[in-house]
């Protein structure tokens, strides 16, 4: 087995105070690996996007410890999680939060910008980014001449542009129609298969079910169950298995 | 010179004409009931206080201001080029008793801290400079702050992504700049109409290169202040923010 990328032992998080005081995970251990595509599902409230946001850096735990790439993240200040999230982390958002005044290779070149990359190494690699998710059509499109699924593929472009570790996407499909949200899903796992990433997806939408290599639930801020998933494993060509249905 | 030395006759600036009833050589005019003629006409020598200059010469100057022959108000020395100029200085400083006895550079010095200091026009000055520094100052933070409140979310977004702060600095002191160099274009273009405008009037404005260049200096100085709230702003985002979206 590989080893971990991503390694939360024991995370409780406690949110708010005194009479609003909210447990919201109690005592999570997870790992999540290269080249597996990981669903975390459950209900609204269970504590999915609390434990996106402490696997990603961005909130720290009550008590337990997470290490990324092996380093533990508990003494970081906030300018080192930040260095995390650069070096090892691309995040994909439910509303895809990509920039309206840039066009769709200024948005995914954003990602080397803020890693100082070479402007015109940087202007390749997010064109070659582009490619991947089947849009080298649509380099120059602004965000608003893009369809949601075209967004949401410019947003998983800007994520894997700088080869992280680990993708962490928050409800990729939700503001997708069923085509839109299969093709999301295919490329998110090709990145998990053939870029060797580890890949999770929180998600409660079950069209997501056939592309994950494992599936992980959450209740009330527990892991109350974790199965195999049922992936289709269907290999096409990356430019036929990136475009649009 | 060889005009002014016949009986009555008078030089004027051309800017004071509309002031002194003049239109021109051979106009006439009154000193202290004195019959006088315009001979000759000076281009540029203004006074900086609100009473023309009229010149004559010595003997007529005497009798038309009541000043007794062994009486002047100030003398000027002409050397020889060849002469030592601190031997002479100190020699008409030995002789010369309470008179003052001043260079060309400490005289243009000394005329210019009474107007700045002596009088109130030079704190009228600097309360005008110093307000439009303010203000200045406050428009430029404003605009900056509100944009900068406008694009919170690609902030977070950025800081999501994992930029560094000095990343983000840069983007708003990059904006500041920009804000820096359309002002000051604008304002110089407007400064270069007003000293054309100016130019031939009683009261000349004259922006030099250097009052231009620390001007520049100022305005980027000014700008960057400003970014400051924004930066404040900015830097207390929580990246999770992009995931409540």
């Amino acid at each position: 087995m590989k080893d971990p990328v991503i390694e939360a032992k024991a995370i409780t998080k406690t949110l708010g105070r005194g009479a609003g005081e909210v447990q919201a995970l109690r005592g999570i251990d997870l790992s999540l690996r290269r080249g597996e595509l990981t669903l975390l599902m459950g209900p609204s409230g269970s504590g999915k996007t609390t434990l996106l946001l402490i696997l990603g850096c961005m909130l720290a735990p009550s008590s337990g410890e997470v290490m990324v790439c092996g380093a533990p993240t508990s003494q970081a200040d906030k300018e080192g999680l930040a260095k995390i999230r650069r070096d090892h982390i691309g995040f994909v958002f439910q509303s895809y939060h990509l920039f309206p005044t840039l066009t769709a290779v200024q948005n995914v070149q954003l990602a080397l910008d803020i890693r100082s990359e070479r402007r015109r190494k940087a202007r390749e690699r997010s064109r070659q980014a582009l490619k991947m998710v089947g849009l080298e059509q649509k380099t120059n499109a602004l965000p608003l001449e893009l369809s949601g699924g075209e967004q949401q593929r410019v947003a998983i472009a800007r994520a894997i542009v700088a080869n992280p570790s680990v993708v962490l996407a928050d409800e990729p499909t939700a503001a997708l129609d069923g085509s839109n949200g299969k093709t999301i899903m295919r490329i998110l796992a090709t990145i998990a298969h053939e870029q060797q990433s580890a890949v999770l997806v929180v998600t409660h939408d079950p069209r997501v079910l056939p592309f994950a290599d494992r599936i992980i639930q959450i209740e009330d801020g527990r892991l109350v169950d974790e199965r195999s998933g049922e992936r289709e494993r269907v290999r096409m060509p990356r430019s036929a298995a990136f475009g649009a249905d | 010179m060889q005009a002014l030395s016949e009986r009555g006759a008078v030089a004027v600036d051309r800017s004071y004409f509309d002031r002194l009833g003049v239109t021109g050589v051979g106009s006439t005019a009154e000193i202290r009931g004195h019959h006088v003629r315009v001979v000759a006409i000076t281009d540029g020598i203004r006074s900086f206080a609100t009473t023309p200059y009229v010149f004559v010469d010595l003997k007529s100057a005497r009798s038309y201001t009541g000043t007794l022959n062994d009486r002047a108000s100030n003398l000027l020395v002409r050397l020889n080029p060849a002469a030592d100029r601190e031997k002479v200085l100190q020699a008409v400083r030995a002789q010369a008793g309470d008179a003052e006895v001043l260079t060309p550079d400490e005289f243009r010095s000394r005329s210019r801290s009474f107007w700045l200091f002596g009088t109130g026009a030079g704190a009228a000055l600097f309360a005008g400079a110093l307000l439009g520094v303010i203000v200045g100052t406050v428009i430029v933070a404003q605009t900056l702050y509100s944009s900068t409140k406008d694009h919170l979310s690609e902030f977070a977004t950025l800081r999501a992504m994992g930029s560094s702060n000095r990343y983000i600095y840069n983007v708003i002191i990059y904006q500041a700049l920009l804000n820096a160099v359309i002002g000051f274009a604008i304002a110089a273009g407007l400064g270069a109409v007003v000293v054309q405008i100016t130019a031939k009037s009683a009261l000349p404005i004259v922006i030099t290169p250097w009052l231009m260049a620390a001007l520049a200096v100022l305005t980027v100085v000014m700008c960057v202040a400003s970014a400051i709230g924004a930066i404040v702003r900015v830097v207390r985002i929580d990246p999770a923010t992009v995931f409540m979206r």
